[in-house]
């Protein structure tokens, strides 16, 4: 053979690979974007399509497609039912006098879309599956720990038992806490096979679904193709096929949105809010209530427990109080978030819970000087400020989000008038929140301030952020290496006040703990809050007949979605 | 020559367990796969966190890790669950010895699976594209030596450089905002971009467009720069001379006499690049929304999911041994004279 045949072979050899590639890959249904075809951009591809084996927001939204749960939130954080004929209570029967026992009731006739009859056979199934450790799941852990005993009363109605008192069906049954239901025609052989269902491959590519549609495909990596089911309990929805088409880089999902090639965005972020405005005179912007607070995280840890102490200055509340003056939090929410969000120093900002008689701390960088000078911080010969040979310069950290980077330089830039210096840092979110056994950034101490998000409680006044991030029993140590407190702050009265919101049955009682949390971090200032976070959407008015509504982030973004419609 | 293959296939094997003992060492740095629970609306408990990080057996040594990566741990004592002697369960792993190359800690499925699923996607895309880059580069780099400090050589260089020096994300958001967002707005029909497209061959070509082109323009230049410059060095040699002086015609000479001889540099580089193509894109497969498995890799290091990203590199490792290998078998075969022994 001559070099030239010898190159024309390897080209031709080359050139039938890749059609044979091509082949195996294609041969998969079509999809058209028109009027029974609804298009929906993804920043990031679920994970599982088990509810039960993730915590990412992508996956629980595609989950939320296929599954019904027992009631929902609606955009104004009002019960829907659902699978359940009623939101069991005190007074209709459905919790026991001591709140230890809950019967709820399904819906007659309810079905799974394979045609079988969905009973409370499967609830109490679904239940037995979150309590068997062999199961590894990573959510339903509160279900998990409260749960004694669950029993079939008759074939729509099932019983709960707890250990302890607990005053919150939502937490427990509704859409937060339970939002995924097993068929136990599927799973039950899978389970009575291998002793777990974490390895099933219905997690991966799930048959049989209750909610408004069914997964059709999934193509990995690139889409997801779902069709409405006829069997969902309020009739099969108007939109036909929902498409999730996954764009890794914002920027091409923005300009996808523009060109009119998505319908639908679910994760707008705050920041970027005016471009993609302005990017298509068709697009509605909608913010719903996100369940989230972006806060700067202060480091109050002690020296010799582990993990590093965080500067001296931060230990005297007058410094910490003095960094919220310094912050002008309504400059930031309105220049860089598009006033998409305002300022707040409430952990319950948006719910019920908020005690708004507090207000807000304003802007006052001469107060702030005040302080700092009060607290013996005087300014020095570089302009920062110093006490006893000690600089008050601070890192200053977060994760690699863009706009959270612009926010880090704004307030370096606030925080200079005052005299106090401070080192930017950014790192990959999987460094940033690792473990302490793993020198993760925040938990292991290697910060000053720390700007990341804490959940709220918007449908009841049990704050996750208060029990969790901010209680004594909590603090990351040597001893306790999984602690959820990474800022070292301990308040006896606040930990006690906790308690008093999860378990009190007087809901008055819980408001008003409720109300002194947040007083008493409104004076202790264990972390500056920013400004709440919603969820931000944006969608394209000309392929929608009406407005739609949306779901909160605390229940399901699709709970109306069999009313959308395309035209 | 079958004792020199035989030869170098042992001796890749220490290579790969060094490479694949630094690798591990590297990925298990990289980042915390219970990260993403941080700021995630129902967190695990703590408890229930510690519990996921036995059963996953991040609460052991790297240097255990990396033993139970190769050998597996279903041999090993059982996993003390809860961490009290309450629940002990055995070990399910069997090691990339024994052929497990271990469960994606994201989607709890053989890694080797999702590497299944994504490597089809990258060759589709890679494959078109690097051909196209040699064949453009071959007749533009013999062009521009042919014509050396000619106009048509001073601004193929220049383009060269133009296209070289830019990032690929500029060029491939710029071609979407042109070929894409305003082509609709000026009444063009817009090039269609995002994922592989429908499912028909034709919509796959027409989302192949952008970023094959991307791939092609800034790759291109590295290519042309390369085969202008072994062009001129070998027609500036005495045999080139002769052959003139023999009178045969430039086309002939050009071709048959130099680039005969300028291809053999050209052979290690391909032999070299090869194996990456296996890598895919990253940039450009963000972007693009395609499926393919740089976006795989960088996806899989956001949530540090270290079996997947240890099957990319091990696969990628393994590609570059045996392409080393081939391009030198393939040496002997293109030019008689090299011998090894």
């Amino acid at each position: 053979m001559t070099i030239k045949n010898r190159v024309r072979f390897a080209l031709a050899l080359m050139l039938s690979l890749v059609m044979a590639l091509t082949g195996m890959s294609l041969a998969t249904p079509t999809y058209a974007q028109d009027s029974s075809t609804l298009v929906v951009g993804f920043a990031q591809e679920p994970d599982s399509m088990n509810g039960f084996y993730s915590a990412m927001a992508f996956a629980q939204w595609a989950n939320d497609l296929v599954q019904a749960s027992l009631y929902d939130f609606s955009d104004k954080l009002e019960p829907v039912l659902v699978l359940a004929a009623e939101v069991p209570t005190r007074e209709n029967g459905g919790i026991s006098e001591d709140f230890t026992e809950y019967t709820v009731k399904l819906k007659p006739g309810l079905k799974w879309s394979d045609g079988k009859p969905l009973t409370a056979e499967d609830l109490v199934f679904t239940y037995q599956m979150i309590k068997d450790p062999a199961n590894n799941m990573v959510q339903g852990g509160s279900i998990r720990d409260a749960l004694e005993s669950v029993e079939l009363v008759d074939e729509t109605t099932f019983r709960l038992k707890f250990n302890a008192p607990k005053p919150f069906p939502e937490d427990l049954i509704g859409s937060p806490g339970l939002s995924t239901i097993l068929p136990a025609h599927v799973f039950r052989p899978i389970y009575e096979a291998n002793g777990t269902i974490e390895n099933a491959e219905e997690n991966q590519n799930p048959k049989v679904f209750s909610g408004p549609y069914i997964l059709r495909e999934w193509k990995r990596g690139e889409s997801m193709l779902f069709e409405a089911n006829p069997n969902y309990v309020f009739g099969e929805p108007k939109i036909k096929r929902v498409l999730i088409r996954f764009f890794p880089d914002t920027d091409s999902q923005y300009a996808a949105l523009a060109a009119g090639q998505l319908d639908f965005v679910p994760n707008v972020s705050e920041g970027d809010l005016p471009r993609v405005a302005a990017s298509n005179p068709d697009l509605k912007l909608v913010t719903v209530f996100g369940g989230y607070i972006e806060s700067l995280w202060l480091n109050l840890q002690e020296e010799g427990k582990g993990p590093r102490a965080g500067h001296p200055a931060l230990k005297d509340v007058r410094v910490r109080r003095a960094l919220r003056l310094a912050i002008d939090r309504e400059t930031i929410t309105r220049e860089l978030l598009a006033g998409a969000t305002k300022p707040t120093d409430s952990i319950y900002a948006g719910s019920p819970f908020e005690n708004k008689e507090l207000g807000v701390t304003p802007y006052d960088p001469e107060a702030a000087a005040a302080l700092l000078d009060e607290a013996g911080w005087v300014v020095g010969a570089d302009g920062v400020r110093e006490k006893d040979g000690v600089k008050l310069e601070l890192r200053y950290s977060t994760t690699t989000a863009g706009w959270r980077n612009n926010i880090q330089a704004v307030i370096q830039q606030q925080l200079a008038k005052v005299g106090v210096s401070v080192i930017l840092e950014k790192y990959p979110a999987s460094e940033y929140f690792g473990t302490y056994a793993n020198n993760g950034v925040v938990a292991s101490g290697q910060f000053d301030i720390g700007q990341f998000a804490n959940n709220t409680a918007l449908t009841n006044p049990a704050n996750v952020t208060v029990d969790e991030s901010l209680s004594c029993a909590q603090i990351v140590s040597d001893e306790n290496p999984s602690g959820n407190n990474w800022t070292g702050f301990c308040n006896a009265e606040m930990d006690s006040l906790s308690q008093v919101t999860k378990t009190s049955l007087d809901p008055e009682e819980r408001l008003r703990a409720a109300y002194r949390i947040q007083e008493i971090m409104r004076d202790e200032v264990p972390l500056i809050n920013l400004f709440p976070r919603g969820d931000n959407y944006a969608y394209n008015t000309k392929r929608f007949v009406g407005e739609i509504r949306i779901g909160s982030g605390v229940g399901n973004q699709w709970f109306d979605i069999m009313n959308w419609q395309l035209r | 020559m079958t004792q020199y293959i035989v030869r170098r296939v042992l001796q890749s094997i220490p290579l790969l367990f060094i490479i694949s003992f630094i690798l591990f060492n590297f990925t298990n740095s990289l980042g915390d796969p219970l990260a993403i629970y941080a700021e995630s609306r129902n967190r695990p408990s703590a408890r229930d966190r510690e519990i996921i990080l036995r059963r996953l057996g991040l609460d052991r040594p790297v240097l255990e890790q990396y033993l139970i990566w190769l050998v597996g741990n279903d041999w090993m004592p059982p996993i003390d669950v809860f961490g009290d002697g309450s629940r002990l369960e055995r070990g399910t792993r069997r090691g990339i010895l024994r052929g497990d190359l271990g469960i994606s800690f994201v989607t709890r499925r053989p890694s080797w699976t999702r590497i299944e699923e994504r490597l089809p996607w990258t060759l589709v895309l890679m494959v078109p594209a690097y051909v196209i880059t040699v064949v453009l580069a071959i007749g533009i780099g013999i062009f521009s030596a042919v014509r050396q400090y000619s106009f048509w050589d001073n601004l193929i260089t220049s383009l060269s450089f133009f296209f070289y020096s830019m990032p690929i994300f500029f060029i491939a958001l710029l071609s979407i905002y042109i070929f894409a967002v305003q082509f609709k707005r000026w009444g063009f029909e817009p090039i269609k971009w995002g994922g592989t497209g429908d499912g028909s061959f034709g919509s796959l070509l027409q989302h192949m467009v952008l970023p094959v082109f991307c791939l092609v323009s800034i790759q291109l230049a590295g290519y042309v720069r390369f085969i202008r410059s072994s062009m001129l060095e070998v027609l500036s040699q005495d045999y080139i001379r002769t052959a003139r002086a023999k009178g045969l015609m430039e086309a002939l000479v050009v071709r048959r006499h130099a680039f005969k001889n300028a291809a053999l540099p050209l052979v290690t580089l391909i032999g070299l690049d090869l194996p990456f193509l296996l890598a895919g894109a990253v940039v450009t497969e963000r972007i693009f929304a395609w499926p393919g498995m740089g976006r795989l890799f960088i996806e899989s290091f956001e949530r540090a999911d270290v079996p997947v990203m240890m099957t990319i590199l091990m696969v990628l490792s393994v590609a570059v041994v045996v392409f080393q290998l081939l391009t030198d078998i393939v040496y002997t075969w293109l030019d008689p004279r090299i011998r090894y022994s």
